[in-house]
């Protein structure tokens, strides 16, 4: 499931354990990757959480509502890196 | 030479505004409280994310060694220098040899103080007694303008009032954000409670206590999120900075961050209640703190351009 976890960020979380190579490989994936509103991403062993600036995402996307254009951003990382979701 | 710690009291950091890479032994985890932060910074002129001196429960004393303008802000700390009284929220100038000597809080736990034109150390930001803390001089137009409207008075005649903040600092109820896969009969409990700050683990951790949440742990390995509040053996622990990188402890919901001013502005024995939102409301809160904030810093600016017209003329 994906949530937004407080007002900055946003968790993708499962059941099962993430692999550790595939953590890895998520991580070294964001790092290298061009992301619009996400800024940081944290792995556990079954979340990978992103960090965002909700104030900038209202003030250029003019809504009050940043949740679901940050989720969608998420959404799209994770399809790439062949996550069903 | 710059500013001495003449004495480092309780906890005496260098900190950031955000959490900064750092070499081993420090700790630059961010602000606890970031609006005291901007707000010191605000009153000095400088920009918001300049370092300040972050000093948690006793704050020890400061000795300066030219003259240097400064701001602080946060918890409701007594403070002197020789026989005069210091305020928070205020502008003032020290010469060389003042001492600025911090007393009992009335209010808060942490204050912030800036330092017109920026600090940095080149050790550990950990701060012991008789550390020396380095002036970077990065002054702008305005601070040179600042510093000759001091020269003649020393500090200004006004400040950001204490009921301006009241919104931010005086309340305590906390928003916590909802979780999807959070049962509605934990947000009740929680809602239901009044919890007492326990003790505060500096910078990791608040520990409440109340009536027990009774919450199964579902074997998941949740973020340590600055905000999050984890149950641990039925009672509420807040994770601040400097909190674990993941917990296996049941995560209920994150506080929102235009909260967490206030929150860790808490002390042993504050009263502490929780109302559970959804994300959208929260993000509307978070805009209206947002201007409100931004208003703030502009009043700070227009009053601060004000004072030094009138010095001119």
């Amino acid at each position: 499931m994906i949530f937004a976890n407080g007002d900055c960020y946003v968790t993708y979380q499962q059941p099962e354990p993430i692999d550790s190579t595939k953590r890895v490989e998520l991580e070294q994936a964001f790092e290298e990757g061009d992301h619009v509103y996400l800024r940081d991403m944290v792995t556990t062993e079954h979340t990978l959480t992103f960090y965002y600036s909700p104030i900038r995402v209202m003030e250029e996307r003019n809504t009050i509502e940043p949740g679901d254009i940050i989720i969608e951003e998420v959404g799209e990382f994770l399809t790439g890196m062949e996550f069903s979701i | 030479m710059s500013l001495i710690i003449q004495d480092s009291g309780m906890l005496t950091l260098l900190q950031t505004l955000d959490p900064e890479d750092s070499a081993r032994g420090n700790e630059y985890n961010g602000a606890c409280d970031r609006l005291a932060h901007q707000l010191a910074n605000q009153l000095v002129g400088n920009s918001p994310d300049q370092p300040t001196i972050e000093m948690t429960l006793r704050p020890g004393a400061i000795k300066f060694t030219e003259p240097t303008i400064v701001a602080f802000s946060g918890a409701e700390f007594k403070a002197k220098s020789g026989d005069r009284n210091i305020f928070i929220n205020r502008i003032y100038m020290f010469d060389r040899g003042d001492e600025l000597v911090f007393g009992e809080s009335t209010r808060g736990n942490r204050v912030y103080l800036a330092v017109a034109g920026g600090i940095k150390v080149e050790g550990s930001n950990i701060l012991q007694s008789g550390d020396e803390v380095i002036m970077c001089r990065n002054y702008t137009a305005q601070h040179d303008e600042l510093f000759n409207m001091l020269k003649q008075q020393n500090e200004v005649n006004w400040g950001v009032d204490t009921y301006a903040l009241v919104e931010v600092y005086l309340s305590d109820t906390y928003h916590v954000v909802r979780r999807p896969d959070v049962p509605e009969e934990v947000y009740r409990a929680i809602e239901a409670n009044e919890y007492t700050v326990r003790n505060e683990k500096y910078r990791a951790a608040l520990y409440l206590e109340g009536d027990e949440v009774d919450m199964v742990p579902g074997g998941i390995e949740h973020p340590g999120l600055k905000g999050g509040v984890y149950i641990a053996d039925g009672q509420p622990v807040i994770a601040l900075n400097d909190f674990n990188d993941n917990t296996t402890a049941p995560h209920a919901g994150t506080i929102p961050s235009y909260h967490l001013h206030k929150l860790v502005q808490k002390r042993a024995g504050s009263k502490i209640r929780f109302k559970c939102i959804e994300a959208e409301d929260a993000h509307a809160n978070l805009y209206a703190h947002h201007l409100w904030v931004k208003s703030l810093f502009k009043a700070i600016d227009y009053k601060l351009s004000k004072e030094l017209i009138k010095e001119k003329m």
